[in-house]
């Protein structure tokens, strides 16, 4: 088989593939980190790193839906202070990006003073978990308090900055002043609150009883999300949400994103799979004449 | 669906063998679950956590635990008809498709997978050592179980107050050569131990791992071996002495 070039950049960051390991899979450990970085992903994300470590809530921490998987985690992270570790392994030429959580502008400032003196490319704020109080969609929802946690990582770093949008109504104001604010791109989605209960104990499954959705059941969400804020700001996007074959991967480089997170793909699959999705990106592209990722990005917004 | 799916579990019985340490018979659909599989058990408001069954025969699975914290407290006081909630099976089991000559060497509650294996072993009828180690005679779980079947089985006790004085690492250390393959499980330090004597002879080994599960399908992370970037919950609970060397558990 011939071969596509699959090679995008990301705000002035060039990686090998859009493929890129999402926030809160298989990513708190140097040697998991290591491993996703050999099974080909093109940039890996931490988990949300608080400034102080964070136990998380008790098992049962997933739950499965039909179209779906549910997760409250509650944000457990080794803390800032870990991450020069988490990276020890990683070589030179791997791409990661921090993704930073907390709850008011003084803990995300102090994460990111740490994260700019690290081997990191790309700094993404957690604004909008949806299952920790006062640390993700509360934020969110608040878009001057929103502006202000942006403000103050964006005066101080180094490294482009980038924001984790969850499902509001008004996202496209928030995208629209945050670059006013001089952030360089967004991550869309994160997961949607929801819940499920378990028939055979009619109880709620998670311990937090209330969770982030992922997976399928969201996709087309993102999908929307990340075609509207591309076709009105063409920035630098990383489309995440459902992705679960490599034809979900196209689909969001389509609306406009230039990276492709993958999470809930990775449920009772190992990350070596992920070349499945690459496979099936490179063989599209043979296949209907694309020799780069750039010429699909966007291509289906209507003008 | 197993995996995701939570299946009623009905106690049997829930018999305590010495202190803090219990067989519970539970009545479940999991034609499924195989030696060395684990599941996780839910106590709703309470927790989830993973147990590798000590047997499973029509309908009736046999979890042997240890009281370590509050979920298997409130596991203990668990009684005839109360229902409880499970799902699985998770994890890859033992390989017993070898024929040769097997030994089983269990640490503590670790040995509740070895003796499920044993019985397999058993039905196929290929030859087998069960090899039990625990602090005092009082502990002791499966040797009977084991002689029953037509294995030798050999009980090691910490504090010398029946059969062998010591740790089953002692007999995997002077009888080594003796096996085809060696089938591990207990705690860290024995399964490091046992991981250090078979890397060092030509025998093939067989460790299931123990570490915090907490999703059960390989996302969280929390399982993670140190150093090798394997989870216990999808690349294992076991593994082979030889995959764990190739991924740097030397480390």
């Amino acid at each position: 088989m011939s071969r596509a070039n699959l090679e995008v950049e990301l705000s002035g960051v060039k990686l090998r593939n859009p493929l890129i390991l999402a926030s809160g899979f298989v990513d708190d450990d140097p040697s998991l980190l290591l491993r996703a970085w050999k099974a080909g992903f093109g940039a890996l994300t931490t988990k949300s790193l608080t400034p102080k470590p964070r136990e998380g809530y008790k098992p049962p921490i997933i739950a499965f839906t039909k179209a779906g998987y549910l997760n409250a985690v509650g944000l457990a992270n080794p803390g800032i202070e870990s991450l020069p570790h988490l990276l020890s392994k990683l070589p030179e030429e791997a791409k990661v990006i921090v993704s930073l959580a907390g709850s008011t502008p003084e803990d995300f400032r102090y994460s990111s003073e740490k994260a700019d003196k690290a081997k990191v490319d790309i700094i993404e704020l957690n604004l909008s978990c949806p299952h920790v109080k006062g640390m993700g969609m509360d934020i969110i929802h608040d878009i001057s308090y929103s502006l202000e946690v942006i403000e103050s990582v964006v005066s101080t770093s180094s490294k482009p900055v980038f924001v984790k949008l969850g499902l509001t109504d008004t996202y496209l104001s928030l995208v629209s002043r945050a670059l006013d604010k001089g952030v360089s791109g967004f991550t869309i989605m994160n997961t949607v609150r929801a819940m499920a209960i378990d028939i055979e104990s009619l109880k709620p499954v998670l311990s937090n009883v209330f969770g982030g959705l992922s997976g399928p059941a969201i996709h087309p969400i993102a999908v929307r999300m990340v075609y509207e804020v591309y076709s009105e700001f063409s920035i630098p996007i990383i489309g995440v949400g459902g992705v679960d074959d490599w034809t979900d991967v196209i689909e969001f480089i389509a609306a406009g994103a230039s990276g492709v997170g993958i999470g809930s793909y990775l449920f009772l699959r190992s990350v070596e799979k992920i070349d499945v999705l690459l496979k099936g990106v490179e063989k599209f592209m043979v296949d209907r004449g694309f020799s780069s990722i750039s010429e699909i990005r966007g291509i289906a917004i209507k003008r | 669906m197993g995996k995701i799916r939570y299946r009623r579990a009905f106690v049997k019985e829930n018999i305590e063998v010495c202190r803090d340490l219990y067989h519970l018979y539970l009545e479940v659909d999991m034609k499924n679950v195989e030696p060395g599989h684990f599941i996780m058990v839910w106590i709703p408001e309470l927790e989830e956590v993973p147990m590798a069954p000590s047997l499973y025969r029509d309908g009736v699975m046999r979890i042997t635990y240890k009281v370590v914290g509050e979920t298997t407290k409130y596991m203990s006081g668990l009684s005839i008809g109360d229902e409880i909630f499970v799902r699985g099976p998770l994890g890859k089991p033992f390989d017993l498709s070898m024929n040769g000559r097997y030994l089983l060497i269990g640490g503590g509650v670790g040995a509740a997978p070895l003796i499920y294996a044993a019985h397999r072993l058993a039905e196929k009828n290929y030859s087998f050592t069960y090899v039990e180690g625990v602090p005092n005679k009082g502990y002791k779980m499966f040797i009977q179980e084991a002689i029953s079947m037509g294995g030798e089985a050999i009980l090691y006790t910490e504090d010398g107050s029946e059969g062998f004085s010591g740790l089953p690492t002692d007999y995997l250390r002077d009888n080594i050569n003796d096996y085809d393959m060696v089938l591990a499980c207990g705690p860290e330090a024995f399964n490091k131990a046992v991981y250090e004597l078979c890397r060092d002879s030509k025998v093939n080994c067989q460790i299931s791992m123990e570490r915090i599960v907490k999703c059960g399908v390989g996302v969280c992370g929390s399982c993670v071996i140190e150093e090798t970037g394997l989870l216990v919950c999808l690349d294992g609970p076991v593994f082979s002495v030889s995959m764990l060397r190739e991924k740097g558990y030397d480390c």
